[in-house]
């Protein structure tokens, strides 16, 4: 079951911005410019980057709920950049989402039944009292009562309402899960089981993960395989082990250097990086390496040359002159 | 009080009136906080400790009201304040920012005007004095070409940016107390690390005492030397920050810091604290914790436990220590 389950190639994202009287497009913002990976069967891949990296829009893309500019998204062996219409639909049901703001993402006017039970009716999976009963198995699943069914958004707690979301995802039988920052707007005692409830049922239904964060020890603890993002490209994709012990991207190793750590984790004073600047418009990127106006050690190179994401060993990709 | 206390919280209570019922957000706080000290207030969402910071500067909300207790700063207790004393106070002993900094400055003025509003409450009118000021305050938080951002609008500035205004707004009235709510929580890691290192630097540069407000243990970690930890509108643990994070006693303090995936070792499981957060309208009875807790005896149902020293500058509020 080593088979790749999705494969993406030079994947690109342009959204065009308007202006001036006539709303001609007057720029572009390359929110993913060229981003080719594969994840697969069973493996959760974690997607790090900061705000404005590109990776939500990425996570759309993969799931067609925004049509890429260009660029070829391979889903269980078949292209499926064009697909429209009914091929799309049936699509659908072997992938899901999971968004991270469980107060946005469920209709407050709907019960948890219909909250649950639509993708069935939507999908043809199930109907009436089976539907209702499949609802039941699945809320239980994700550690809820049966007696939730009938009940209210607003009538759970925030940890409550991922759980609600999750067992939505899970309804149509999917094979990729997305899973768009989904604790990032949790508590902490309460993350804490929700990272637990995804890691087993990603066990019990061999579910893909494609896990977007920009936590980086919620990544550690979910994935085994870690790609970081930056302006719409993909600086670094490594085992998580490798990723975290040893970060070849100075951009990765700043991030990672500025998780704030507990006393008592770190027994050696850790160098930290504390990179200058922000993040750069995605509108017009700088040239070159698009992370060299804030990199501590950019080369004349930096500017002129954009580097080439290179297989270093042991899959350990990165994309920075100093490996080339 | 002793010659080093700053601020000494006593008994405070302060609950929402609210049609449901008396939401006891801050129920019985007692807190010091020392010269140059950095004191984190640790919880999670609902456990009273934004309430307790807006509190100290008498900023609560309706329907909220604070019922009893003494915030005593300098010698005076600031809940017997007229007005014009807690405005004085609030503008220049006191300064407070908050977690959004996109909400907490005013999008219809430019950064000079909001920036010049607190120098100017300062009695600073010569205009080349007071530029020269705004100047210098923008660049000690770290604002690149101050003289432009000046004239620049909330809307222009990143959040890193606006953060760092809210800082400087802060920071213009020399106040020997500055509460943060949650500073860096809707800025990115790498602009979050460099928010924090400014703090650390202003905070030895401009002998400020700190409260932080947060959940995020790792951040007291890098900023604190003490931390509070609060449940329910209780503190159930004060200490160095060094003896918490080494000996933590009260089991939610524990299994908080059990709860945070470690970047250096994950655990193939993260341990967690099972239920919910009790509910403020209706605490539990006893010690608030003791429906989550696993060491729940008989006495923790009935009785709350007192706050007891357990060893020197180390208190915890469990029945196990008592």
């Amino acid at each position: 079951m080593n088979e790749n389950i999705l494969e993406v190639r030079n994947l690109k994202k342009y959204f065009p911005v308007r202006g001036g009287i006539f709303l001609r497009e007057i720029a572009t913002i390359k929110a993913v410019d060229g981003v080719t990976f594969s994840m697969k069967r069973g493996e959760s891949l974690g997607l790090v980057g900061e705000t404005g990296s590109g990776k939500t829009t990425l996570g759309l893309c993969i799931l067609l709920l925004l049509q890429p500019t260009s660029g070829e998204i391979r889903f269980l062996g078949r292209d499926i950049t064009r697909l429209r219409g009914r091929e799309l639909r049936e699509l659908r049901s072997k992938m899901a989402i999971i968004f991270q703001d469980p107060f946005e993402s469920l209709n407050p006017r709907h019960t948890v039944a219909d909250i649950v039970g639509e993708p069935m009716e939507i999908h043809n999976i199930a109907h009436g009292k089976e539907k209702e009963k499949r609802v039941i198995d699945l809320l239980i699943r994700v550690g809820l009562e049966p007696e939730h069914i009938y009940r209210y958004p607003h009538e759970f707690s925030g940890g409550q309402r991922q759980r609600i979301a999750i067992a939505r995802a899970l309804s149509v039988n999917p094979e990729l899960v997305v899973a768009d920052e989904p604790v990032a707007a949790l508590d902490v005692s309460i993350r804490a089981h929700i990272l637990n409830l995804m890691k087993d049922l990603q066990r019990d239904y061999g579910l893909t993960y494609l896990f977007i964060s920009h936590d980086l020890s919620s990544v550690r603890y979910m994935c085994n395989r870690v790609m970081v993002m930056y302006l719409g490209k993909i600086v670094e994709m490594a085992n998580t082990e490798d990723l975290f012990n040893d970060p070849k991207h100075i951009y990765t190793k700043a991030l990672i250097s500025a998780i704030p750590a507990l006393y008592y984790e770190t027994s050696k004073k850790r160098d930290r990086i504390i990179l200058t600047g922000e993040v750069p418009s995605p509108m017009n990127p700088p040239s070159g390496c698009r992370f060299h106006p804030r990199c501590p050690e950019a080369r004349p190179i930096c500017k002129k040359k954009e580097p080439e994401l290179i297989n270093i060993g042991r899959n350990h990709l990165v994309a920075c002159h100093f490996y080339n | 009080m002793s010659r080093s206390t700053l601020l000494r919280i006593l008994n405070l209570k302060t609950y929402y009136f609210t049609e449901e019922g008396i939401v006891k957000a801050v129920d019985g706080v007692n807190l010091d906080v020392n010269e140059n000290d950095a004191l984190g207030i640790v919880g999670e969402s609902g456990c009273g400790k934004s309430t307790l910071g807006l509190s100290i500067l008498r900023l609560v909300p309706i329907p909220g009201r604070i019922v009893s207790g003494r915030i005593e700063f300098e010698g005076r207790n600031l809940l017997e304040l007229t007005s014009d004393e807690m405005r004085y106070v609030r503008g220049r002993k006191i300064s407070m920012i908050f977690q959004d900094p996109s909400t907490a400055l005013n999008p219809v003025y430019s950064v000079r005007s909001q920036l010049a509003e607190a120098f100017q409450l300062q009695g600073i009118k010569n205009k080349k004095e007071l530029r020269a000021k705004m100047v210098d305050i923008l660049r000690k938080v770290g604002i690149s070409d101050p003289e432009r951002r000046l004239n620049q609008y909330p809307h222009e500035l990143s959040g890193g940016m606006k953060q760092r205004v809210m800082i400087a707004i802060a920071l213009s009235c020399r106040p020997k107390l500055l509460i943060a709510d949650e500073p860096t929580t809707s800025l990115d890691v790498t602009i979050e690390a460099q928010i924090l290192d400014l703090m650390k630097k202003l905070m030895n540069d401009f002998k400020i005492s700190l409260i932080l407000i947060t959940h995020n243990l790792g951040i007291v970690s890098e900023l604190c030397n003490r931390i509070a930890i609060m449940y329910a509108g209780k503190i159930i643990e004060e200490g160095l920050s060094t003896t918490i994070f080494r000996n933590p006693l009260h089991p939610y303090t524990e299994a908080l810091l059990r709860a945070v995936p470690k970047v250096e070792k994950p655990p193939s499981r993260l341990p967690t604290i099972h239920g919910s957060v009790a509910s403020l309208l209706h605490p539990p009875r006893g010690c608030r914790f003791h429906p989550r807790c696993k060491f729940l005896m008989d006495i923790c149902k009935q009785k709350e436990p007192p706050f007891v020293e357990v060893e020197r500058a180390h208190h915890v509020a469990c029945w196990l220590y008592t």
